[in-house]
Parts: C-alpha cells; sequence; structure tokens
C-alpha cells in the first residue's frame, strides 16, 4: 500500500499538540456546538491554522450542512467537491485531490488574479452556499479565470511547505484541475437540469468525455467520478467513457473508466458509514441515499459478468447501504416519534404537537429515499404499528386532540387512513 | 368508478363569478388552485386544475377527490364540509376553512389565528348587520326623534329586537320578520367583506392593499422575470379597477335598501353575487400575493411567478367580452400548476414539502384576516 505523503509529517509545531486536544473536545461536542465553532473559523480572515482543527469534523459537517457563507476557496474548488479527500487519506496515484493542495492553490490563484480576487471576495462577501444564482454567477467566472491560469501556471515556491507536495505533485494535480474548473459551469448546468428532473443530453456527456481524454488520463478519470456524482441518473455516461477510453492508445487514457469506478466504489464505502437519521442531518442523508442508489445501479450496469469482485463489492455496498438505512429509520422511529408520542406529557402545547409533526415527517422523507435501497416491506410494517399507537385509548386520552392525531396518521400513513381514524372516533 | 369530466381550457370558458367558483384553500399540492361551485344536476362539484401541469381542469364530484389526488386529511374535512354549505361564496368558504382550521387540521400553530380570524369576521358582520338596519329603518319612514333613539342602541340589543323592528318592512314586502331578518343577516355577510359604508373596510381592501403593493414591487423585479411580471401586473391591475368600481356600485345599492332587501328576497343568490362581486373578483388573489410575500430571494421568486401565472383567476366571459381580453390574455386560461423549478427542485419529497408551505401560507391568510379585522 502506497502510504500518505502526510502521514509519517512530525509534529513539528507546538501547536499541533493543542489542535489535537481541541480536536479530541470537539469530536464529543453536540452539533450546535460545531456549527458555532464553524462559522468562527469560516469568519476567519487567516483560517489555514484553524482549517486543521475542523478537518476531523468534515463528515460531520456534510451531515450538518450549517449555513456556511460562500468563500473564494470553497467557491473556487466547489467543482472537485467529488474528488477532495483529507490530506492523510490521500495516495499518490489515486484521482483524489488531497485538501492540502488548497491553500497554495489559493494563494497563487490570488496572486495571478490581483485586483480581480479583490472583486469577486466582494461580490461573495455577505451570501451563503445556498444562494445557487450567486454560485452559478460568480462561480463561472472565478473558475474559467482558474482554469486559464492553472493551465500554465509554475510550481510556486510555496508549493512545497504549504502543501506538503513535490512539483511533480502539482503538475499531476493542477493540470486535471484547470480541466476540471474550464467545464464547471457546463457540468453545473446539467447537475441542475438533472435535480430538476431533466437527463444529461447524450451529446453534452460525449463532448466533455473526448475533451476529458485529450487531456489525458488523469483528467478522465477525474472527470468521470465528478460526472457520476453530479449526474448518477445519467445512464449513457459509463458506456460513452468506456467507448472513448477503449478507443485510446494512450494505457492511462484506457484504464482511465476503470479507476474512476473504483474511486466511487471508495466513495460510497466511506458515505455509507456517516449516514444518519439525526435531525439536522436528514436533508443531506435523503440526498446522499438518492444518489448512493443512483450510482450503484450505474456501477452494475458497467459491471461486466466476469467481474465478480465489483459485483460482490455492489452486493455488499447494497446489503450495508439498506442496513445501515433501516437502523437510521428504527432509531428515528424509536427515539423521535414512538417514545416523544407515548411520552407526551398532559399539558404538552403547541411545540410538542409541532416537533412531533416535524420528527414524522423527517421520518418519511428518509423512509421515501431509503426504501430505494430495500426494505420497503419492513417500513410499511413499522410504520403501520406507529399509526396503531395512534388509535390507543390511551394516546386519546393525552394532549393529542382528534386532529393532532389524525394529522400524525396521516404523515406517518397516509390520508385513507387518517379518515378512517375519525369516522372511528 | 370516478365520475370525472376532463374540460379542455378552449371549453373551460366560465360565463359568470358562480360557473368560476370560489378557491377552496386546500393545502395538498395537487389541489392547488382548485375551485367548487354548484353542479347543474345539483350538489357541489370541484374544478382541480389538470394534475399533469397542462392545460384545462378536471371537474369531480367532492366524494372523488380521493381517487383523483392525496389530499391531505385537511382537504377531506374541508372538502365534506364546503358539500354541506347551502349557498357557495367566497366568504363562505373562507369561514368554513378558518372554522376546519381551528379545530387544528391546518396544524396547532393555525388554531389561534384561526380563532381570531372567526371572531373578527363576526365582528365585521354584526357591524354590517347594524348599519344595514339602521339603513332599512331610515328608509322606512320613522320619525327623526325615533331614528336617533335607534342609533343610540347598542348593537346586541339590534339585533335581538330586529324582528320586531322590521315588522313593518317585512309586511310592506310580503314575508315574515324572521325571514327578512336572516336575510339580512345573508346580506351583512356579504357587505361583511367590504363594509356598508364608504369608511368600514374589510377582506376586500385588505387584499387590495396587498395586489397595490404586489405591483409596487413589480416594478423592481428583475429583467428576466419582467414577461411574467407584467403579464401578473396587468391581470392585477384590472382587477383593483374592477374591484374598487364594484365596491363603490355594490354601496350604491344601498341607496334604496329596501328595493335591495326585496331583490335579495326574490333572487338571494344573483343578488348576493352582483353585490358581493368585489369578493368574487378578488377570490383567488390573496393566494397570489401571499405566495409572492414569501419568496424570499431571486431563484424563488421566478419559481413562484411561474406558479403564480398558471394560478392566476380566470375572467368569466362577460368579464373578457367586456373589456375585449384576447383568450391568451385572460390570465387564468391555463388554470394549472406546471411542475415548476421549486417542486421539481425539491424531488420526491415535494409532497409533504409543500403541503407544509401550503400551510404555511394559511396561517398567513388567517392571520391577516384576525389581525385586520379583529
Amino acid at each position: 500500500m502506497i502510504a500518505s505523503p502526510f502521514s509519517k509529517r512530525p509534529a513539528s509545531n507546538p501547536a499541533n499538540g493543542e489542535i489535537r486536544d481541541t480536536q479530541r473536545q470537539l469530536s464529543d461536542a453536540r452539533d450546535d456546538q460545531i456549527a458555532r465553532v464553524v462559522a468562527v473559523v469560516d469568519a476567519m480572515a487567516d483560517r489555514s491554522g484553524a482549517d486543521h482543527l475542523i478537518a476531523s469534523l468534515r463528515p460531520r459537517l456534510r451531515r450538518i450542512r450549517p449555513r456556511r457563507p460562500l468563500a473564494f476557496g470553497r467557491l473556487l474548488f466547489l467543482p472537485l467537491t467529488p474528488l477532495i479527500l483529507p490530506g492523510a487519506q490521500w495516495r499518490r496515484g489515486t484521482l483524489a485531490v488531497p485538501r492540502t493542495a488548497f491553500t497554495p492553490l489559493i494563494r497563487q490563484l490570488r496572486e495571478a488574479l490581483g485586483a480581480e480576487a479583490g472583486a469577486i471576495d466582494a461580490q461573495i462577501a455577505g451570501h451563503g452556499f445556498d444562494e445557487t444564482a450567486i454560485i452559478e454567477q460568480l462561480g463561472q467566472r472565478l473558475w474559467s479565470a482558474a482554469a486559464r491560469i492553472f493551465a500554465s501556471a509554475p510550481v510556486p515556491s510555496y508549493w512545497r511547505d504549504e502543501s506538503g507536495l513535490n512539483e511533480a505533485d502539482y503538475l499531476a494535480l493542477v493540470r486535471p484541475i484547470a480541466h476540471l474548473l474550464a467545464c464547471a459551469a457546463t457540468v453545473e448546468a446539467l447537475a441542475r437540469g438533472s435535480l430538476a428532473g431533466a437527463l444529461a443530453p447524450e451529446e453534452a456527456l460525449r463532448a466533455l468525455l473526448l475533451a476529458a481524454a485529450k487531456a489525458g488520463g488523469q483528467t478522465l478519470g477525474m472527470s468521470v467520478v465528478v460526472l457520476l456524482a453530479n449526474l448518477p441518473r445519467a445512464q449513457r455516461l459509463l458506456p460513452l467513457a468506456a467507448d472513448i477510453a477503449a478507443s485510446a492508445t494512450d494505457p492511462v487514457v484506457k484504464t482511465a473508466v476503470e479507476r474512476a469506478m473504483d474511486f466511487t466504489f471508495d466513495s460510497l464505502d466511506r458515505m455509507v458509514t456517516t449516514i444518519t437519521g439525526q435531525e439536522d442531518g436528514i436533508q443531506a442523508a435523503t440526498e446522499e441515499i438518492t444518489r448512493a442508489v443512483e450510482t450503484l445501479s450505474r456501477l452494475e450496469e458497467r459491471v461486466g459478468p466476469h467481474r465478480t469482485d465489483r459485483r460482490v463489492r455492489i452486493d455488499d455496498l447494497r446489503r450495508r447501504l439498506d442496513g445501515t438505512c433501516r437502523g437510521c429509520f428504527d432509531a428515528m422511529l424509536v427515539e423521535r416519534v414512538l417514545l416523544p408520542l407515548q411520552s407526551l406529557p398532559a399539558d404538552a402545547g403547541d411545540a410538542e404537537v409541532a416537533g412531533l409533526e416535524a420528527a414524522a415527517r423527517d421520518l418519511r422523507r428518509f423512509e421515501q429515499a431509503s426504501r430505494q435501497a430495500g426494505s420497503g416491506e419492513l417500513y410499511d410494517r413499522q410504520l403501520r404499528q406507529a399509526g396503531r399507537l395512534l388509535q390507543t385509548p390511551a394516546l386519546q386520552n393525552s394532549a393529542m386532540t382528534l386532529a393532532d392525531r389524525a394529522r400524525l396518521m396521516e404523515l406517518l400513513l397516509g390520508p385513507e387512513e387518517a379518515l378512517a381514524l375519525l369516522r372511528q372516533a | 368508478m370516478l365520475a370525472m369530466h376532463i374540460v379542455s381550457e378552449a371549453l373551460y370558458q366560465p360565463s359568470t363569478f358562480a360557473e368560476r367558483g370560489v378557491l377552496v384553500p386546500f393545502t395538498a399540492p395537487s389541489l392547488t388552485g382548485t375551485r367548487v361551485r354548484r353542479a347543474r344536476q345539483g350538489g357541489m362539484e370541484l374544478l382541480v386544475p389538470n394534475p399533469s401541469g397542462g392545460r384545462g381542469v378536471y371537474i369531480i364530484g367532492p366524494e372523488g377527490i380521493m381517487q383523483l389526488c392525496r389530499p391531505s386529511i385537511h382537504d377531506l374535512v374541508l372538502n365534506e364540509r364546503i358539500g354541506k354549505l347551502p349557498m357557495l361564496t367566497p366568504g363562505r368558504v373562507r369561514m368554513t376553512a378558518a372554522q376546519v382550521a381551528a379545530e387544528g387540521f391546518a396544524g396547532r400553530a393555525a388554531i389561534g389565528a384561526a380563532q381570531a380570524a372567526i371572531q373578527a369576521q363576526a365582528l365585521t358582520e354584526s357591524d354590517a348587520f347594524y348599519e344595514l338596519m339602521l339603513a332599512l329603518l331610515a328608509a322606512s319612514g320613522l320619525s327623526a326623534a325615533k331614528q336617533e333613539s335607534l342609533a343610540a342602541m347598542s348593537k346586541a340589543a339590534m339585533r335581538e329586537q330586529a324582528p320586531a323592528l322590521l315588522g313593518r318592512i317585512a309586511g310592506a314586502i310580503g314575508r315574515s320578520p324572521d325571514v327578512v331578518v336572516a336575510v339580512l343577516l345573508d346580506m351583512a355577510e356579504t357587505f361583511a367583506s367590504f363594509g356598508v359604508s364608504q369608511t368600514a373596510s374589510g377582506t376586500v381592501q385588505r387584499c387590495l392593499q396587498a395586489l397595490g403593493r404586489l405591483l409596487t414591487q413589480a416594478a423592481d423585479w428583475p429583467r428576466r422575470l419582467r414577461a411574467n411580471a407584467s403579464r401578473i401586473g396587468a391581470a392585477a391591475m384590472l382587477t383593483i379597477t374592477q374591484t374598487e368600481h364594484a365596491i363603490a356600485k355594490s354601496r350604491a345599492a344601498m341607496a334604496d335598501p329596501v328595493v335591495l332587501l326585496r331583490s335579495w328576497c326574490e333572487k338571494p343568490e344573483q343578488t348576493a353575487e352582483q353585490i358581493g362581486l368585489p369578493d368574487w373578483l378578488l377570490d383567488g388573489w390573496e393566494q397570489v400575493c401571499l405566495l409572492m410575500q414569501s419568496a424570499s430571494n431571486e431563484s424563488l421568486l421566478a419559481a413562484r411567478l411561474e406558479e403564480i401565472v398558471l394560478l392566476l383567476p380566470a375572467w368569466p366571459r362577460t368579464m373578457r367580452e367586456r373589456f375585449n381580453l384576447e383568450a391568451d390574455a385572460n390570465p387564468g386560461s391555463a388554470n394549472a400548476r406546471g411542475q415548476t423549478e421549486e417542486n421539481s427542485a425539491m424531488g420526491g419529497t415535494n409532497v409533504m414539502d409543500l403541503t407544509l408551505r401550503n400551510e404555511a401560507l394559511r396561517l398567513s391568510s388567517l392571520e391577516l384576516a384576525g389581525a385586520a379585522d379583529g
């Protein structure tokens, strides 16, 4: 196994020990506390030290999704999201981009852009990551400028010190990054269309893949990873990429799609372990489950009959995804719906009842996404059991009015059952 | 089997406001924009915008609602209650919806607001009843002294003594005092939405103000949204001028309250529609204004405008002919909700999220009704 260039770095700075202590404390912090810490880090003018602090929190941040302000660096590397790995997990020769490369690359770009960087900063100020129109408008400007600069920029003098990587790594990373940024606005538009239910046009996919293959095997592999993550419903993506790779003479291009598939398998492996049904992570969890299910389907369609190892891996991932979803659903049902329902105080007010409804909605959102991974009947059975609780005499005497129970029944089982509850009463 | 007619846009051209139906504030997204009207064969029928997002409407009996789509429990209860109304007017449907919300079917948060809205409506109706009584009694030839003593009466006392006080007028139009009181209560309910006198106000004026604000805001909408904005703005402008004209006309009918009372006794539905025209004209516009107000950023605004264009109330044929409106210029002719950007972006969970959004709009509507009139 190739070691990460970061794995044996000595703790040369005494502050590293403090950072590790703080990281340990943060690992026990609640989601809202984490969100506050991240807001403080995001507001720092120079966050290079603090970035280490939150590095270990990134899996949780993906789930919590605190409202984060748009920042120059974050907007710049947004199109690379599916490829980004913490420095310690990065291996030379893979398709990943180590996060440790960002600080010197941002610095280099800022130096090259001069006043333009300041203008972008000014336009970004005050906007958040949830503002798609701003991301679309400023992203296009920043990505195309960065693509132009990174396509021919020399290795900056501070690269090794700031990234911990060597000069060869710079070239291996930055040229494909330049290509991906040049295509970012197109991919972003296709991804938006996909979210709205449109299928990516085959011609657009072919053009993107051909351009990537022309730039080299590493670029093609990285492009396939990015496209698959953004367009998991595009059934023609992998076959097109495979055709293009097969017709190439360069052995790196030939194997690029296989490498992209392996990379995606590894990403799914990591993703499965981060799914939770916690209150403020439902949206992220449902999106990731849906994306994982669709991506697995695309991978399965592409795996030949002789690749039993990959078939086994797909089955294993599906089983694990299903198991994780079931576990999260069970926990949500019990902890957020059934227990609060059964222990509802007689003087429970609007907030408690609204909280139960919100929990039931979250549960259904999670269930709708989870049943794509399997176990549909199990979810139906458990929801029916929960619905029966709403009919029990004990609950009829609680703070829940008939309308409250009917609404909750509707959320759990649908309007027919809610109407039946009203008729019964 | 579901008794349902699918009516194309070309055939869905209501002649009157009653035929256009009254907007029902259902909360299920598939029922947004649904109207209810009296069926030719008796009972009610629902006009549901084409669920596919295309043009035209589905006409179904109230019992067909479950088979056509997935209503919320709030919608099922509301549908059942509306089916029992003896007469359909925007005000009655509004109050029925407020009662359903007051029982908790639109969520706990809406209960208080709904109760306040019901109370506020009762107060404005009581005010209107009082003013109508005074106007009728003044027109019946009472002495100035008698009129003065009546004016000093409390509203409660006036209501209590109404049958006795109206005896002479009832005799003059050949009706019993109890019938006249019942008719007067209907008149009060209709006038309550805009007020009998020049200084009074109600739901109609509140909605007119909201429409005015909408027009002001439309001037600031981004250029790329101008096409939808101008369509909405033109419809809003015509609605405002027509409503103001209709208020003046309805109030002018009170110049001879006895004639109006007689007409109401003889042709109750027709007269109620004539006098209540301001409310009919604005029916559906509050939803438009609330949708607009809830757009917190430009992309949401774009999605809302797309949705609103399809929700604009259709003009009845009489209005279209009077104002020379082209078929395409009829804002509500599409009368369906497309699969808007906002809906699509929510993916598989959009039904629950949009129901929640519609409940929030219900709450806003009830809060406005309770606060402004109370």
